[in-house]
């Protein structure tokens, strides 16, 4: 085994990424699945000749999984070009909905055959990248740069066909399917033949495995990559394919059973049945659980006049089985493993609105994940070596690549989740492209994921502030701009969910702050307020999800005077935007508060930057959601929305637990701070001393006030029992203020020019850094290729607000 | 028992809400009457404050119809607690303040920015163009001299650790710590605070709605904007609030820059009533300077004009001191 294999292995990759690109390019389906399948040699070549066995078992499995998956992809293929009668993509758009059986077995050869789960196919991808990693010469490390880039493009053209055809209206002509066909029987069995290989893919490596060793001779041994599922995992991940046939036989029954398959989890880890599980997995598994129940309830009223119902349950409960995974998984192999069933299943929740903007914004999701996915992935290899894949094993672990190298690949990698910068390019699109639910997920949920990962790494893989003081300032620092970003753009917004999704960044910030100061207050501080943001940002985008469903709209300019008609709507609002927001006492303030005392008392100069920082992005926090508050929910009502009644019951429900919940955590804080301190010991970090700190203090602050405010109001209402009360219309400029007598844009200040003179400021502000932007844009149009342009919305009112003034 | 009762007069009687209360709308006759006599006016007498009062007490409750009315009723209520709170952090007889802790400042700086919520909440829910003018503006404000003013916190918080660092039983950061740094030299006859100084007292007037920077009331455009559907006792508590903050927001600063008594702590309740009368007076002597003055003497300016000034000026200054506070 010398260089020349190497050079060949080189070869392979870049053979395959050539193609790749050539395929990305194609407008036609049949030259892009040729050109696709020219270049998926490239990766069994490379697989061949690696130089380690592990990679050459990896390059025989695939290509079993080449021959069977590429002759389902076609099959299907030609079933649905002889049935459109056209091989233009493009004019396919939407085939889906009158060919649902074909559209369905192609997206399921295209998903096995990149590998992404559940299909264990993924192993032999994952081999391959492994023996490179493990050899480390400079020609590996390029070909695992290629390899990516490869996949990237591999990824991209095949989803993005996979969208157009499943999530996008129909408009051609009426095509019956027919069931008959023979390419399409074809497609069936070798449908089944990947579903086989999807379910044992073990035995398919065995296979390789004799094969090799035949070939090369010698005991090839494989690396241990995923544990056997806790039933926390398998009850959501099996039901999730229950409910989907319970939904074709009784779709009655499936809301029910979705709302059981999602609240069992939550019963186990109250009632400790899900196992022995460390604080830290407990505290996020727990918590997530909940946010899916309560999630899953309101979906059940939100979605209730949506079509494709029974997909959308399916990849919830198969994200809520990724999301248990995720919490309790105790090795990095089991971690990446969850995290692509992440990957996918959120992907396909933020396709679920159909339309081109949606499609849009989850692709460059996808993307963006699955290069962060890859990196994390050789992150994970070339920092455990030989040592096995748990966390604790990274400690002190021979690495290939030096701590810093390794630290910014992790931080790519999970950071994308995390919503860090520079990586949030994709979260405003997608949770205002996406139904509210779908984007309370993202926000509230997946979000925290990445934090876990991030814990792992940094305070057990890295070993913390002692460890890595530089690496962990600048973990801060990171924190510190994307906080600050997020606060500023979140001021521009004029869409609601947009707005939530610059606070979700922003908040993001705080956590990571809090937890790479590394000191007792500073992680209590920013695991307290990863817990507060998850309750408070999933409220948020619950209630916005129920003025979106009764208005029809988001958008800020064109709602008003809400609260009277959705007064249950209008509490939650306000207690998620005063929580997030830190005004005392509700649950925001407290860690909020945790976090600029621990800035400051950090005694550096960075400290006492990020104590501004943190301080002023409040401030911005709270002027956009007194923006959206007043917009929204106050002010008079605009003739559109005269008649608008609040949500089903079903729908208010999750709103009022999570609020509930908000003002639990404000009044009692030592409750979840009392299970922190538990979970800093496991992460090595010195415990809160609640003794120490005086969040007890707060706690007395936070019950005088409302002494205080009960003790107004109680006067407040005696006196209005003496004096007479009389309402009586709003006048303005001699008239009384109807909607007939004057245009909405004179009654009700929009969002608009909410703030305009602070908003023509950081509009000159973000003008420095347009260049910045526009370097992205030609990424953008590869992505899209062939959506066609619609008139664009305002990405944000920057443009109108230069026309108002 | 007795540690509750005590607690209950502090928030309640003193220093809590009567006593801001009754000299907050002392400080508001007194500015009334020294500006007329500046304007060559006769002016109100000084207790007129108090008579308005209590004739908006008796007055018929005017609620509109499009209003959202508890938040409508509530919304002077939290100016008032955030006040009333606040005032509970501030020493005033001696270093102990009626609730104190590490890092208090913070906490104060919240409570600042509460009583703002509650004119923006007053404004927002009244459900008048005029009213919602004046609360954007408000938060627009806000935003405008938040940044200075977290940045003047943090330069005397710093500069009170730096100079006690020698007593560990001090809450770090708390307002007792930053007391006793002062009692050998108040940070005012410090140099390198005087720019931290200067901004705090450019911010009073805005923080207080005084000309030149009341744009948020603005009797003559969107007259007086967040106050403007209010009627009765509850406008009588829209004013009360407004009169409460302006000896909260002074007694801010003469805590942060000279808050010595002229006696010991330790003399009775006579020092202590000494104490309050000079803190009060020092107080009144703030307000004089940085608000019936400036307000006497310079007109309006535009929104814009006011957030580019209080994005430069203030924030200058402050940071001015937050670098000589770290590095000299």
């Amino acid at each position: 085994m010398g260089t020349g294999n190497e050079f060949l292995m080189l070869f392979g990759v870049i053979w395959a990424l050539c193609f790749e690109f050539m395929a990305l390019k194609q407008k036609q389906i049949m030259r892009l699945f040729g050109f696709s399948t020219i270049a998926a040699i490239g990766y069994i070549v490379a697989g061949v000749s690696a130089p380690s066995a592990a990679g050459a078992v990896g390059g025989v499995a695939e290509i079993i999984n080449f021959v069977v998956m590429r002759i389902l992809i076609f099959s299907a293929i030609l079933a649905l070009v002889s049935a459109v009668k056209t091989p233009d993509i493009d004019k396919m758009k939407g085939v889906g909905k009158v060919m649902p059986i074909t559209t369905t077995l192609l997206a399921f050869g295209i998903i096995a055959s990149m590998g992404l789960s559940p299909f264990k196919a993924s192993l032999s991808k994952i081999l391959i990248f492994f023996s490179v990693v493990e050899s480390g010469t400079s020609i590996c490390w390029l070909t695992v740069g290629i390899m990516i880039l490869a996949l990237v493009c591999q990824a991209c053209y095949f989803l993005r066909l996979v969208q157009k055809l499943i999530f996008a209206p129909y408009n051609g002509e009426e095509i019956k399917e027919n069931l008959a066909a023979p390419m399409l029987m074809l497609a069936v069995i070798f449908a089944a033949g990947t579903a086989y290989i999807g379910y044992a893919g073990e035995e398919i490596l065995h296979f390789a495995v004799g094969q090799v060793q035949v070939l090369r001779g010698g005991e090839v041994v494989l690396p241990h990559l995923e544990s056997e599922w806790p039933l926390l995992v398998t009850i959501p991940y099996y039901g999730a394919f229950a409910a989907f046939l319970l939904g074709r036989i009784l779709p009655g029954l499936r809301n029910i059973a979705v709302f059981l398959l999602t609240l069992t989890p939550v019963v186990m880890l109250l009632s400790g049945q899900a196992g022995p599980l460390a604080p830290i997995n407990w505290f996020f598994a727990f918590f997530m659980a909940l946010m899916m129940c309560l999630i899953g309830l309101y979906s059940i009223g939100f979605m209730a006049k949506e079509k494709a119902q029974g997909r959308f349950y399916f990849w919830f409960l198969y994200l809520t089985a990724a999301l248990m995974g995720l919490g309790v998984s105790k090795s990095l192999g089991d971690f990446y493993a969850f995290w692509e069933m992440m990957t996918i299943s959120s992907y396909f929740l933020a396709l679920q609105r159909e339309t081109v903007e949606a499609r849009k914004a989850a692709l460059t999701y996808f993307m963006a994940a699955a290069s962060a996915g890859y990196l994390f992935l050789v992150a994970i290899f070339s920092a455990t070596a030989n040592n096995g894949f748990e966390f604790a094993a990274l400690a002190g672990a021979p690495a290939q690549l030096s701590a810093g190298v390794l630290a910014v690949l992790f931080l790519i990698g999970l950071g994308i989740k995390a919503e860090m910068f520079p990586l949030y390019g994709w979260v405003p699109k997608l949770y205002q492209e996406s139904f509210a639910p779908v984007s309370a997920v993202f926000a509230s949920v997946l979000s925290k994921t990445g934090i876990i990962g991030l814990l792992g790494v940094m305070f057990i893989a890295l070993g913390g502030v002692k460890g890595s003081p530089e690496i962990m300032l600048g973990f801060a620092w990171v924190g510190a701009i994307t906080m600050v970003l997020g606060a500023i753009a979140m001021l521009l917004q004029s869409d609601m969910q947009r707005l939530l999704a610059y606070c979700s960044i922003t908040q993001m910030g705080y956590v990571m702050i809090g937890i790479s100061l590394g000191s007792a207050l500073g992680v209590s501080g920013g695991l307290f307020h990863a817990l507060n943001h998850m309750l408070c940002k999933g409220l948020l985008f619950l209630c916005v999800g129920a003025v979106f469903l009764q208005t029809g709209t988001k958008d800020l300019n064109k709602l008003g005077g809400l609260a009277k008609k959705m007064p249950i709507t209008a509490f939650a609002v306000l207690i998620g935007a005063f929580g997030i927001a830190g005004i005392p006492p509700l649950n925001g303030f407290v860690s909020k508060w945790m976090i600029y005392q621990a800035c400051i008392e950090n005694g550096t100069s960075a400290g006492l930057i990020f104590g501004v920082l943190t301080l002023v992005a409040s401030t911005g926090t709270l002027a956009a959601f007194i923006k959206l508050v007043h917009s929204a929910f106050f002010g008079l009502a605009p003739e559109e929305c005269a008649d608008v009644k609040e949500v089903p019951f079903i729908m208010q429900l999750p709103m009022l637990v999570l609020s509930v919940l908000c003002i639990l955590f404000g009044f009692f804080p030592q409750m979840a701070l009392g299970f922190i301190s538990t979970m800093q010991i496991q992460l090595g970090v010195e415990p809160l001393n609640m003794f120490n700190y005086p969040v007890v203090g707060s706690l007395v602050v936070a019950m005088i006030i409302f002494a205080v405010g009960l003790a107004l109001l109680l006067g407040m209402f005696a006196s209005g029992k003496q004096k007479p009360e009389r309402a009586v219309p709003v006048y303005a400029g001699g008239k009384e203020l109807e909607p007939n007598n004057f245009t909405s844009g004179d009654i009700q200040i929009g969002a608009n020019n909410f703030y305009p003179s602070v908003e023509l400021l950081i509009e000159q502000f973000f003008k420095i850094c347009a260049p910045i932007k526009n370097a992205f844009l030609c990424v953008g149009k590869v992505l899209n290729a062939g959506e066609e342009e619609t008139v664009e919305r305002r990405e944000n009112n920057v443009g109108s607000i230069r026309e108002t003034l | 028992m007795l540690e509750v009762l005590e607690k209950l007069f502090n928030l309640f009687v003193f220093p809590g809400f009567l006593f801001i209360a009754f000299i907050g709308l002392w400080f508001v006759g007194i500015h009334r009457k020294i500006v007329a006599r500046i304007q060559r006016r006769m002016g109100p007498p000084i207790n007129q404050p108090f008579k308005d009062f209590a004739k908006l007490m008796i007055k018929e409750n005017i609620t509109p119809e499009t209003a959202s009315k508890g938040l409508f009723s509530f919304a002077p209520y939290i100016t008032i607690i955030g006040i009333t709170v606040g005032m509970m952090f501030l020493p005033i007889i001696n270093s102990q303040a009626p609730i104190d802790m590490a890092g208090a400042f913070l906490v104060l700086l919240y409570l600042i920015t509460t009583a703002a919520v509650g004119v923006m909440v007053a404004g927002s829910s009244s459900s008048s163009p005029y009213a919602a003018v004046g609360a954007s503006r408000e938060m627009a404000l806000v935003i405008a001299y938040d940044i200075s003013l977290i940045i003047v916190f943090l330069s005397i918080a710093i500069k009170a650790s730096l100079v006690g660092a020698g007593g560990s039983d001090i809450l770090s950061f708390s307002m007792k710590s930053i007391v006793e740094a002062q009692s050998g030299v108040p940070f005012i006859l410090d140099w390198t605070l005087w720019p931290a100084f200067l901004a705090f007292l450019m911010i009073i007037p805005a923080n207080l709605g005084l000309a030149p920077f009341d744009v948020v009331e603005a009797e003559t455009e969107i007259v007086e904007g967040p106050m403007i559907e209010y009627a009765g006792s509850k406008l009588a508590l829209m004013q009360l609030g407004a009169a409460m903050k302006s000896f909260f927001i002074c007694s801010v600063v003469v805590v942060f820059f000279f808050p010595n008594g002229l006696v010991s702590a330790d003399c009775g309740l006579g020092g202590a009533v000494i104490n309050t009368i000079w803190h009060i007076v020092k107080a009144w002597l703030v307000y004089l300077v940085a608000g019936t003055l400036v307000s006497a003497s310079f007109g309006r300016r535009r929104v814009d004009q006011v957030v580019k000034f209080y994005l430069t000026v203030p924030l200058v200054l402050s940071l001015i001191s937050l670098l000589l506070v770290v590095f000299f």
